[in-house]
């Protein structure tokens, strides 16, 4: 992998967990099971709203880095016509303007709820248009690797992965955090800890995919054409202890999750335990980069 | 033709005649896509703006010593060269093809504007080699130099002062000869014959052949069937502009060609239909058992042999030697008792018995067939035999005397007396002793010692040690010479040599030993002029292009200046500078080789860089010998090929210059005793970076093709080694570490070390750089005393 | 009737000398890591001990390749800020000015033809020496090998003459981007089933 192929890693991971955890957001907030009273919602959602923000300017600036010569970055909307770079900018640009948008009008929070439902939703297909594009860029005809179901696959579980692992992680910071709980009584933090019984089962099935994707993706390229087995060496060889590790964090971030449920069982205030859910976002995070290092470092293009 | 950018229109300084002249000239490919004024007003220029000559001079590529002399046509603006591009005359044809140049010449402006150049005179503050100067004025210089090379001529003599062998320029006013006519005005100077190149094959070829011009004009190649380049590089080295391009033509024209060498070249990709890999050293048990298969298949030209060789079988041998053992005696194993079957020769070389025998039915069978030695093979122990072995392949075979054949040997081409590098007259030396040159760290050490036993002609013995060393376009003075370790601690030992003076460009390996450095221009920065090399058909002349920088001064202007401190400035120079020496040189030329050569002016107006004559009717060597080998016979005692060389035999040294040639063991080789400790073979291949040590430094050339050492992966693995790993490779005499390439295009158990890296040892004396001369070692060849840095044994380790 | 030049490369005779990268390098300044012409040499095969001869099986050619200006770029189609134009002759330039240093051409492009420039920050890319051309002169590299072996001229000129090879091993499928390039083969790149071959010299190009 080249050096300068580190600001992407970020980049990706930064846009796709932002759109997941957008996503999950409403997720919880329109679940018919635990739907929330638009009060709580409102004081949970606007610290989550503005870190997401916050994370997608991040990602923008880190995008820049990877730039050569970024005074000329407004020329990358140049080429819609045939280029996925474009367009992946282009949609980003309409995600991020939609979820400005989506806030402004939110804080305001005085408009009707059907127009906020239905900006959310444009923002989230927005965002997943976003990830979508960004997928294509990478399926380039020249880089057989890359040029599979397994990107957009990656491209998708990393949102959701991380997206709801970010979601459980701000829940609980919430709860904890004395400015917040003093808005939200007992009854709404009861509420609050409701999605966390069903988003979990949720990642878990995720995890359990995760873990099949990357053995089959392993699978595809070990048995591919020369190129594709080139990659398959890259990772065998180069990388094989970062793919163990990866293993490992998947499968610790599972059993982890699973004593986390079980304890919910018995004990249903474990929401309010907060360092359970910092290592469990911290594995998942950890192994989202190294899967996304993975992903560039085995970049192999047909020809020269 | 005047090249002068006139107006805007017209971007590269060619008058529009000229330009469509030159356009047109091109033919098929004169292509115009509209008119320039729109080009430049589109983006790409903006982004690749047009270069503005100002003007654009052909001249000839810096000689130093690569085997090449070629064109380069060198675009100058604000008085700094820009660009450098390379023949561009029309009709590229086989008989007058253009000297095209190679990485060397066209990567040639990252040395020429490097900013390591030499800026001034320095002189040595620290201990001699370790590289630390001040700067002097040249007038400070000049005095140190007059006044020690006074006293050493007072208290030693002139046979004390040495000016070494070094080939780093051939333009006639910079180069050693300069400083040999300085020191030849004043008393003289030990001198020197022989070469770091070709010291056993110039030798050795004539014992067979009385004379060097054994081969046929290269135009001639076109017309062989088959062709045998052993141990001979020609893309890589280049020896000759275009020899490359000739075997293309040849291959072209139906020709098979073979290439005998440890690694695969790039010769070997480009033109060879088969590579056969041999173990270094061992060349004459192959041609031995060639010559086996030839003899007792009755595949030799047994009327051709009868005819015109000596020594071949027992009913040939010179008279009063009839019972020695003749050839064909060796070859069967009449004496010896070990036929030199391709059996006995695989086990030797590790070539199948299978590729021998085929080989040698082909260049037996396939007529006219060329055996090309290259100079690799007889940089060794024994390099003489093997040179000897070709020559006797190629009589075997009947492939002299013919078109398309080839004696093998030094093969001087068939012509009219050139090529002579240097004309620049040094005038007659007063001390007519001399040494081979490669034994000049002997006569450091043990110079009174040194006598004929030892090579030195002349004189029964020398009468000094050289204690004066007056270097001049050298990096042989540590970095070619064999065994670097030993030589830099001869030269620290300020009572052996007393005093050293270098010309240099760059602060060298050499140029750290000197105790003044002396800053000298570059080719393009005085007036030159060349030949072109061992085949060379051509002169071109090297007009002077841009000023010498800084306090830089031409070799012939530092001697001069010198000479008149000595009071024989006007004996020095003639009243000339260099202009009117290059003008004398033509003359030169046009007395011997180039009779319509034009002359100076005419020659500088052209601005044609080269004159060459086309070859049509290419010449053959011994034709006449072979027409009427009573009439024309040849200068050796016999009048014949000498197959056994009565000469030879005559030296009383079986062991070490048999007087036909039969394969000895090398004094370090996988088969004695040392290959316990250090198992590999280490070879040192002219690199293409490189002109010997010139360009070391060139960031360009060095980008494509860096220094490392070329390893088997079947080697490789034994030691648990990777391609790009660093490695140690180090044997008795110093350990060089750099990184290796594992290649497939080499020979197990052997290893390369592409030579004339700059020596760069660290503080535990290990070569970071990669010099294989810190390995190979001082011992010389028996018959030529020349060198053998090829044949040592190393070792290979990860570092 | 459109225009497309292309280049004609004899890998049977490329010996591999690179005067063509270092004329390049020479007339476009570039080198020290950016080089628009490349010289990749292909090497594989094996040894065979037979006693105590060596049987070598040992193949090696080399490829020296620029940029192709393929009738089809893909280089154009991704690059984001259309600096990468293709002008009507055919030629692929990139306009340094516009380009951003996203290098996502670099990463599409079969060839390894864009070359990015650390310090500018930009791509850079082989010119065809356009301004040779239209002074109807031959691109310096093809001048420049002393073997011989480049030829430029139009394309269909070039396929008339040579064939319309534009593949060997390791190149890509030409249908990808119809490359504007006529090889002659190398005899150790043709059917060699058996025999894996690989960029040996990586750290030069
Ligand atoms: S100059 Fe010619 S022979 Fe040399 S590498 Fe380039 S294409 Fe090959
Ligand atoms: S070779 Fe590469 S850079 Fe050149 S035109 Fe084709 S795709 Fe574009
Ligand atoms: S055509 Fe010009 S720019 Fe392109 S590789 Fe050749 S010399 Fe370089």
């Amino acid at each position: 992998m080249h050096f300068a192929e580190c600001p992407l890693i970020l980049f990706t991971i930064m846009v796709q967990m932002a759109v997941g955890a957008f996503l999950f957001l409403g997720v919880i907030h329109h679940l018919s099971l635990v739907r929330l009273n638009d009060e709580i919602f409102t004081v949970i959602s606007k610290p989550i709203l503005n870190v997401t923000g916050f994370i997608l300017v991040l990602a923008v600036i880190v995008a820049g880095f990877h730039l050569g010569n970024p005074i000329n970055a407004f020329n990358a909307l140049n080429n819609l016509g045939t280029s996925w770079l474009s367009r992946e900018i282009l949609s980003l640009i309409l995600f991020l303007l939609s979820g400005g948008f989506f806030l402004l009008i939110y804080i305001r929070h005085k408009l009707n709820r059907k127009l906020i439902f239905s900006l959310a939703l444009i923002t989230v297909a927005l965002g997943y248009i976003a990830i979508a594009s960004m997928a294509m860029v990478y399926m380039l005809e020249t880089v057989p690797v890359w040029n599979n179901l397994f990107t957009p696959l990656a491209f998708v579980f990393t949102s959701l992965i991380l997206g709801s692992g970010a979601i459980l992680h701000a829940l609980n910071i919430i709860i904890n955090k004395k400015k917040y709980s003093l808005l939200l009584n007992e009854f709404s933090i009861q509420k609050l800890t409701d999605p966390f019984k069903i988003i979990s089962l949720f990642i878990l099935g995720l995890l359990f995919f995760q873990v099949i994707i990357m053995f089959s993706q392993l699978i595809y390229l070990g048995s591919g054409d020369e190129t594709l087995r080139s990659s398959f060496g890259i990772l065998i060889e180069k990388n094989i202890l970062l793919i163990i590790l990866r293993l490992l964090l998947l499968l610790s971030a599972f059993l982890w999750l699973i004593s986390l449920l079980v304890k919910y069982n018995r004990t249903r205030d474990l929401l309010l335990k907060r360092k359970y859910y910092a290592l469990y976002f911290g594995i998942l995070l950890l192994e989202e980069l190294i899967g996304r290092y993975l992903f560039y470092a085995m970049y192999f293009r047909i020809g020269v | 033709m005047k090249e002068r950018a006139d107006n805007s229109n017209n971007p590269f300084g060619l008058s529009r005649r000229e330009f469509l002249k030159w356009s047109s000239a091109l033919g098929a490919t004169a292509l115009s896509v509209g008119g320039i004024s729109e080009v430049i007003g589109s983006i790409e220029s903006k982004t690749h703006p047009f270069v503005l000559a100002d003007r654009i001079v052909r001249t000839g590529c810096p000689a130093h010593n690569c085997g090449g002399r070629c064109l380069l046509k060198v675009f100058v603006k604000d008085e700094k060269i820009i660009r450098i591009e390379t023949d561009d005359r029309p009709n590229d044809s086989i008989e007058d093809p253009q000297l095209r140049a190679c990485i060397r010449g066209r990567a040639y402006r990252k040395r020429q504007y490097h900013p390591d150049r030499l800026k001034y005179p320095l002189k040595r503050i620290g201990k001699r080699g370790e590289g630390k100067f001040e700067r002097i004025s040249w007038d400070e210089a000049y005095d140190i130099i007059v006044s020690e090379i006074k006293r050493i001529k007072d208290t030693y003599g002139n046979s004390s002062i040495y000016v070494p062998y070094g080939t780093g320029s051939y333009n006639q006013v910079n180069g050693r000869q300069t400083a040999v006519r300085l020191f030849n005005l004043i008393g003289g100077s030990l001198g020197f014959y022989n070469s770091y190149s070709w010291a056993a094959i110039s030798k050795a070829t004539p014992y067979v052949f009385g004379t060097s011009v054994t081969g046929n004009q290269r135009q001639d190649w076109v017309n062989s069937k088959y062709i045998i380049m052993w141990s001979w590089n020609p893309c890589e080295m280049r020896d000759g502009t275009n020899s490359e391009y000739f075997l293309k033509k040849a291959k072209e024209n139906g020709a098979r060609i073979i290439c005998i060498d440890p690694r695969m070249s790039m010769s070997a990709v480009a033109l060879a239909d088969e590579w056969i890999p041999i173990r270094p050293g061992t060349d004459v048990a192959m041609m031995s058992a060639m010559a086996y298969v030839m003899i007792t298949q009755d595949l030799y030209d047994q009327e051709f042999v009868k005819k015109y060789c000596v020594g071949f079988d027992s009913s040939q041998m010179p008279e009063g030697l009839e019972r020695e053992e003749s050839y064909k005696d060796y070859i069967l194993g009449i004496r010896d008792g070990i036929p030199k079957t391709p059996q006995w020769a695989e086990e030797i070389t590790t070539v199948p018995k299978e590729t021998i025998i085929n080989i040698a039915h082909e260049y037996a069978t396939i007529k006219p067939a060329m055996l090309y030695q290259g100079y690799g093979m007889q940089r060794r122990a024994y390099g003489e035999t093997a040179v000897i072995g070709g020559c006797v392949l190629a009589a075997l075979s009947g492939n002299i005397g013919i078109p398309g054949g080839c004696a093998s040997g030094i093969a001087l081409q068939a012509d009219d007396g050139g090529p002579f590098w240097n004309v620049f007259p040094t005038g007659p030396n007063p001390i007519k002793t001399r040494i081979p040159t490669f034994l000049w760290t002997e006569a450091v050490l043990r110079g009174q010692e040194l006598s004929v036993a030892e090579g030195v002609v002349g004189a029964d013995k020398l009468d000094n040690n050289v204690k004066l060393i007056y270097a001049v376009a050298t990096n042989a003075l540590i970095n070619q010479h064999a065994n670097v370790n030993r030589t830099a601690k001869i030269l620290e030992d300020e009572k052996l040599v007393e005093f050293i003076v270098v010309h240099e460009q760059f602060m060298t390996p050499t140029a750290k030993f000197a105790d003044i450095v002396l800053p000298v221009c570059t080719q393009f920065e005085v007036w030159g002029l060349e030949d072109g090399w061992k085949y060379g058909d051509e002169v071109i002349l090297m007009p002077k292009i841009v000023d010498p920088p800084f306090e830089t001064k031409s070799d012939y202007q530092i001697c001069s200046e010198i000479a008149d401190r000595f009071g024989v400035k006007y004996q020095y120079t003639e009243g000339r500078t260099e202009k009117d020496w290059i003008e004398w040189t033509i003359e030169e030329y046009r007395k011997t080789r180039f009779p319509n050569v034009p002359n100076l002016k005419e020659f500088e107006k052209s601005n044609k860089g080269v004159y060459s004559t086309p070859i049509t009717e290419p010449k053959i060597a011994f034709r006449d010998f072979r027409n009427n080998p009573q009439k024309n016979p040849l200068k050796t005692p016999s009048g014949r090929i000498e197959i056994f060389s009565k000469t030879l035999f005559e030296m009383q040294k079986p062991c070490t210059i048999p007087p036909i040639p039969k394969y000895i063991q090398e004094w370090e080789s996988p088969f004695g005793e040392e290959a316990k400790k250090y198992p590999l073979q280490a070879v040192g291949h002219h690199y293409m970076g490189r002109v010997h040590s010139t360009h070391d430094n060139n960031e360009w050339t060095d980008e494509a093709f860096p220094q490392r050492v070329f390893i088997n992966p079947v080697d490789a693995l034994e030691r648990n080694v990777e391609d790009g790993d660093e490695v140690k490779v180090f044997n008795d005499r110093g350990t060089i570490i750099i990184k290796c390439r594992v290649t497939k295009r080499i020979l197990p158990g052997v290893i390369d070390i592409p030579q004339g890296a700059w020596w760069t040892p660290d503080k535990n004396g290990i070569d970071r750089r990669g010099c294989i001369n810190v390995l190979t070692s001082e011992k010389w060849t028996p018959l030529a005393f020349g060198n053998a840095q090829h044949t040592i044994m190393v070792q290979l380790e990860k570092a | 009737m459109k225009k497309q030049y292309a280049f004609y490369i004899d890998t049977s005779r490329c010996s591999g000398c690179k005067a063509c990268q270092a004329a390049c390098n020479d007339k476009h300044n570039t080198g020290n890591g950016i080089l628009w012409r490349r010289v990749y040499e292909v090497s594989g095969g094996d040894w065979i001990r037979k006693g105590n001869a060596w049987l070598p099986q040992v193949f090696a050619y080399n490829i020296s390749m620029a940029c192709n200006h393929c009738e089809d770029p893909i280089c154009v189609k991704t690059c984001p800020t259309k600096a990468i134009y293709q002008r009507k002759d055919g030629i692929v330039l990139i306009d340094e000015n516009k380009c951003i240093g996203c290098r996502y051409c670099e990463w599409s492009c079969p060839y390894g033809a864009p070359q990015y420039d650390s310090n500018k920050g930009v791509m850079t890319k082989c010119t065809f020496c356009y301004d040779y051309i239209n002074e109807g002169k031959n691109p310096s590299c093809v001048d420049a090998c002393p073997m011989r072996v480049l030829e430029f001229g139009e394309f269909k000129e070039l396929k008339k003459k040579y064939g319309e090879l534009a593949e060997v091993y390791p190149l890509p499928d030409s249908s990808i981007t119809k490359p504007a390039l006529v090889i002659n083969p190398h005899k150790d790149s043709l059917n060699k089933p058996d025999i894996y071959l690989a960029i040996s010299n990586k750290e030069e190009v």
